[in-house]
């Protein structure tokens, strides 16, 4: 059905969204692509054929063959003419001709199925099984997709609505879900999510990152994320933060508010390096961008490479991981990934920087460029916020396989006091 | 985009051997570079010719794990340098001999951008 044009397709989307938000979590809310097109399809233009020939006495419907014929449905095979007018400026833009045009005889026009269509929608998809309802131009039917065992109790809705059973088409089909995910736009904001922000030379270069968890500082609503994830390392610069990217239609969802400056006269700091506790900072939400306390978002299973969101983790507790116990992390780039911890409170030198962080945790676990600012956590749904993900070993493939990160007692020691759930 | 490797042909022992990654967009229209790092991180490899590892610039480095989406203009050049003190990964000094050098550039995983092998000569 892959030839089938945009008005069905905004037809049945519709439909599952309304589906769909009626039980989505509140993870759920990722931006439909293709929005904007959908929206034309709906208004009726000249690339639409359906609204080109559905004047037409008899229309019952058009669609493009496997083979890139156009086939119009017609009651009365006379009008082919009026078909031929009407679908001129559709098929000339498709590089056709009007004799092209194959003419199939329709048993219901297309009014008539779209009054089914939308007598049934909303009845089937209040069902437990409806999946779809669909005027189909391609069949000349209403089109029902239905879950596996579902079938019976959807023929029942149909007969009860008065709608003739030859008329519809019911076909199994398996339950249709949203896809969100950490590198789409996901709100309420949640930890794990992709973050941009422009960087000193927008122009040329911009940055990635990933949210750490949410978190409260005198009132502020915030998000915890790495310092390094900042316009600069150490000091606010205001940095702007978008999520999931920067567009012309993406404002700002946070402005950095807080990350202490680097100095080279902190206890333990070695001579000729400048040295923090944290490579974490603040960035305080606008009004506008609504956030969720206490969640961080998860993927589909542990080290399996999945950026789906399937959930999230509820986070009920601060403390610390010891050496040997498991850890985990979701980030933008790697999706969730555990580990074991190998090492506590480690000075570690960042590569070609004068920087020092004391005092970080090791864990060998999966990591990737775009995971900073992720946070590290124990348990599997309830689970213990550790600290904050920063840097990682790079292997010959350009994968971390040993990460390191700053553990929360530190964040809380350089940006004070947080409520993170 | 291509990424080439700068080296001298030979070097006396003991001297440090300048290397220099160029990063070219040799394309006509603008290319997008996703690096790692914050500065970007890069990588030189040494072995010997029959490939035994002699040194890795990133061996045991710890690398921020931020995502650099970078926009390269039509022939715009990036350049990466740093010299090979001739010492293994473990400070020993390597002797005079014949070496392969290879430079990569990681990007987004899995992708990376490496070199062809340059030869590299030290002389006694």
């Amino acid at each position: 059905m892959n030839e089938r044009r945009p008005l069905q397709a905004f037809t049945v989307g519709v439909l599952l969204l309304a589906a769909a938000c009626s039980d989505q979590n509140e993870l759920v809310a990722p931006t439909q692509p293709g929005s904007p097109s959908f929206q034309a399809a709906i208004q009726g233009t000249s690339d639409d054929p359906i609204s080109l020939a559905r004047a037409i006495p008899g229309f019952g419907g058009f669609y493009m063959d496997d083979r890139g014929t156009p086939v119009v449905y017609l009651k009365n095979a006379a009008e082919r003419g009026n078909a031929e007018r009407a679908l001129a400026p559709f098929l000339r833009a498709q590089g056709l001709a009007a004799s092209q045009l194959r003419v199939i005889p329709a048993r219901y026009d297309w009014a008539q199925l779209e009054r089914w269509f939308t007598q049934a929608s909303s009845e089937v998809l209040a069902v437990p099984g409806g999946v779809f309802v669909d005027a189909d131009e391609a069949s000349n039917r209403v089109t029902i997709g239905v879950q596996r065992g579902a079938s019976a109790r959807i023929r029942g809705v149909v007969a009860r609505l008065g709608i003739p059973q030859e008329a519809v088409v019911v076909r199994e089909t398996e339950p249709i879900r949203l896809t969100a995910t950490l590198r789409g736009k996901v709100r309420p904001v949640v930890g794990g999510l992709q973050i941009n922000f422009p960087g000193l030379h927008p122009n040329v270069e911009t940055f990635i990152c990933s949210i750490g968890f949410n978190a409260v500082r005198s009132g502020q609503r915030s998000f915890i994320t790495a310092s390094h994830c900042t316009n600069h390392q150490g000091g606010v610069e205001n940095t702007p933060y978008y999520q999931p990217l920067q567009t012309s239609t993406s404002p700002k969802i946070a402005t950095e508010v807080s990350d202490p400056g680097y100095s080279r006269n902190k206890t333990g700091c070695p001579v000729g390096f400048r040295c923090r506790f944290s490579d974490a900072s603040r960035a305080a939400y606008v009004s506008t961008t609504t956030s969720s306390l206490g969640k961080i978002a998860k993927t589909t299973g542990p080290n399996n490479g999945s950026v789906t969101i399937n959930g999230s983790f509820s986070i009920t507790a601060e403390g610390s991981a010891s050496v040997g116990q498991a850890v985990g992390k979701v980030g933008r780039s790697s999706g969730w990934t555990t580990g074991k911890v190998t090492n506590t409170c480690v000075n570690v030198q960042v590569q070609d920087t004068d920087i020092v962080q004391l005092c970080q945790n090791i864990v060998t676990a999966r990591s990737r460029a775009g995971d900073s600012g992720a946070a590290v956590f124990k348990g599997s749904s309830n689970v213990t916020l550790v600290g904050i993900y920063w840097g990682a070993n790079l292997n010959e493939n350009g994968v971390g396989t040993i990460l390191a990160y700053s553990p929360i007692s530190n964040i809380e020691r350089e940006l004070g006091a947080l409520t993170t759930f | 985009m291509t990424l080439q490797i700068v080296l001298p042909d030979t070097v006396r022992s003991g001297e440090a051997v300048p290397i220099t990654l160029r990063l070219t967009n040799s394309d006509r229209k603008p290319a997008t570079a996703y690096l790692q790092g914050r500065p970007t991180a890069f990588d030189v490899i040494v072995t010997r010719r029959d490939g035994t590892p002699v040194w890795r610039r990133l061996e045991g480095a710890v690398v921020p794990a931020v995502l650099q989406v970078r926009s390269l203009a039509p022939g715009a050049v990036l350049e990466f340098h740093d010299t090979w003190p001739q010492r293994t990964n473990l400070g020993a000094a390597v002797g005079p001999g014949d070496y392969l050098v290879t430079g990569v550039l990681p990007t987004d995983p899995p992708a990376e951008l490496r070199t062809r092998p340059a030869r590299l000569r030290i002389l006694p």
